[in-house]
């Protein structure tokens, strides 16, 4: 089987691709340390240069692969569940909600007082969402579920707006814009540690959607009729994107494209199945968002570059160029 | 081989009824044809008994009731061809029939060799050696028909429901299918088809199911339910009804309001 042995080859090739990357996000950074000290560094405790790969460099590169690979498996499965090829988890609200409490940890300078605050209002936004968007399009079909999705995510949206516009200081303002930018830089392994059990159980639970995901390729009543219980399947995906993809958002702020791009990549490599793109979109975002954010690092160290600004400038033009070649393909 | 029964079906969408107290009894072996006008409660009916929506009433397959049984019970009991033909990813022809064979996999568990040879007889059958690893979503209207077909055979079940099959196909196209599900009876399986073309429904069909308004006005072989009258009251069309060696010949001629 020609396709089954290329699937392996793709995932391996992945596989190797992210482990590359992640030794040069480990590498990469302002602490003059060679590649080599700072991998040994990592392992064996060496004073400084241990902190500096362990509690800075360590959780950015850990946060990458987690948050990548977050937004890749999410925009794979709600593409497959929409059978929409320009769904991402943006469709559900989840990013834009997850932002708002955040903002609002910022705008009451919750988030200044104890630092948990921004990811934890962060969470319960994204929680929200869920349960709003669960009970306007709940029961009935997708279209409900994108139209409540929108809905919720407007309304997030304008509430955001509605916090910088009575922001108390030019610098709470700066502080929510920059934060709703995305990035990974200062972040800690108390983030890794708040995000990881999240995102490993939205992981799980969307991993466990292959086959009923598989079956949507011929359409709903096609895939009910193949035994799987859509109410279950759509309760599962929304409930295992909310918590990935709030605990994303809530440690690294609102990162576009990646969910969007990477599926699309990879849909024609893995024969279009829904099953073999979940795992490969997740090594795939990984992937993209590492590169992304050394691009970041490596571009303009000094100025912070933000990694939602990287995601989307180059996600856009690549997205535009994947819409232009299948064009025509696409109906 | 199981029979399936319908006993005071209705189905109501919104605060509409769709379905009125439908009974209906189709032992195995049947090939059911089932007509009626457009909005007569065709694909309604058929997505009931394939336990797709809810209804009330009673639906029992064989010895049990269509609600007792599980998701994937059921759909190792009965396959269902949705009148769309639209695959919404370019996956290979393999991997389409291969779709048929989940209800029979556990869960995290790769194709059997059972699964595999089903796959190859399906395949065999339909003449998709040819196409098996083509993009599903690049081919035409009668080879996606075939590749459909072929993931309801793979299904493996007794009971097998398809939703107007035969739409959008060229006459060659429309008489393999009809072939194939009537050797498909001949063997003991049970064939639920909805139908527009009245001829075909009268020539290859053994038994045809009459709906009109969410109800059933004629039921029997097809000579007794395309009864001239019947066509009017319930078609509005007058039409020719011949026989030859081969059955019933049924060409519609003109309306009649």
């Amino acid at each position: 089987m020609t396709i089954a042995r290329g699937y392996s080859a793709l995932m391996i090739a992945l596989v190797a691709l992210v482990l590359v990357l992640m030794a040069a996000s480990l590498v990469v950074g302002p602490a003059t340390i060679t590649p080599f000290e700072a991998l040994r560094a990592l392992f064996r405790s060496d004073g400084a240069a241990t902190l500096v790969m362990r509690e800075i460099r360590l959780p950015r590169t850990l946060l990458a692969v987690m948050i990548g690979g977050t937004l890749g498996i999410c925009g794979a499965a709600l593409q497959s569940f929409l059978r929409n090829p320009l769904a991402d988890s943006g469709v559900l609200g989840i990013g834009a909600t997850a932002a708002l409490g955040a903002v609002v940890a910022i705008y009451t300078g919750l988030a200044a007082a104890f630092p948990l605050a921004l990811p934890l209002f962060a969470l319960v936004g994204a929680i929200l969402s869920v349960l709003v968007v669960l009970a306007l399009g709940g029961s009935a079909g997708t279209t409900t579920l994108i139209l409540a999705g929108i809905a919720v995510a407007s309304l997030a949206s304008a509430l955001t707006s509605l916090a910088l516009n009575l922001s108390p200081s030019p610098y709470a303002a700066l502080e929510i814009v920059f934060w709703l930018l995305g990035s990974l830089s200062d972040r800690s392994m108390l983030h890794v540690q708040l995000a990881a059990p999240f995102m490993i159980l939205g992981w799980l639970l969307i991993a466990a959607l292959g086959r009923p995901l598989d079956a949507l390729t011929l359409g709903h009543d096609t895939a009910a009729s193949l035994g799987f219980r859509m109410s279950r399947v759509r309760l599962l995906l929304v409930l295992g994107t909310a918590s990935c993809v709030g605990a994303a958002t809530a440690v690294a702020g609102s990162i576009s494209f990646v969910g969007l791009v990477v599926p699309h990549m990879l849909r024609p490599l893995v024969g279009g199945k829904a099953s073999r793109l979940l795992p490969a979109s997740w090594l795939g975002g990984a992937s993209l968002l590492l590169a992304a954010d050394l691009a970041a690092r490596l571009v303009s160290p000094a100025k912070d570059l933000k990694l939602g600004v990287v995601t989307a400038l180059v996600g856009a033009p690549f997205f535009l160029a994947l819409v232009l070649k299948s064009r025509g393909r696409l109906t | 081989m199981s029979r399936l029964e319908a006993r005071n079906l209705s189905v109501s969408l919104g605060d509409r009824e769709i379905l009125h107290q439908i009974d209906l009894t189709i032992p195995p072996g049947s090939f059911v044809g089932l007509i009626g006008p457009n909005g007569a409660g065709k694909s309604t009916l058929m997505r009931a008994l394939a336990g797709l929506i809810a209804f009330s009433g009673e639906i029992r397959v064989g010895d049990r009731s269509l609600g007792s049984l599980g998701g994937m019970e059921r759909a190792r009991e009965i396959a269902y061809m949705a009148q769309s033909r639209d695959i919404a990813w370019p996956i290979s022809v393999e991997d389409v029939v291969a779709l048929g064979r989940l209800p029979h996999r556990p869960p995290f568990t790769g194709p059997s060799q059972r699964d595999r040879d089903v796959i190859e007889r399906v395949v065999t059958e339909l003449e998709l050696a040819g196409l098996r690893a083509r993009r599903a979503t690049e081919l035409s209207g009668g080879e996606t028909a075939r590749v459909m077909t072929a993931r309801v055979l793979a299904q493996d079940t007794d009971i097998i429901i398809a939703d107007e099959p035969t739409a959008g196909l060229d006459p060659a196209h429309q008489l393999n299918l009809m072939k194939i599900f009537s050797g498909l009876s001949d063997r003991g399986r049970t064939v639920i088809v909805s139908l527009h073309e009245l001829g075909l429904a009268a020539r290859w069909c053994r038994r045809l199911l009459l709906l009109d308004q969410g109800q059933i006005r004629a039921d029997g072989a097809p000579e007794e339910v395309l009864t001239a009258e019947n066509l009017k009251s319930v078609y509005h069309i007058d039409a020719f009804v011949g026989r030859d060696a081969g059955g019933l010949l049924l060409v519609p001629t003109g309306v009649s309001r």
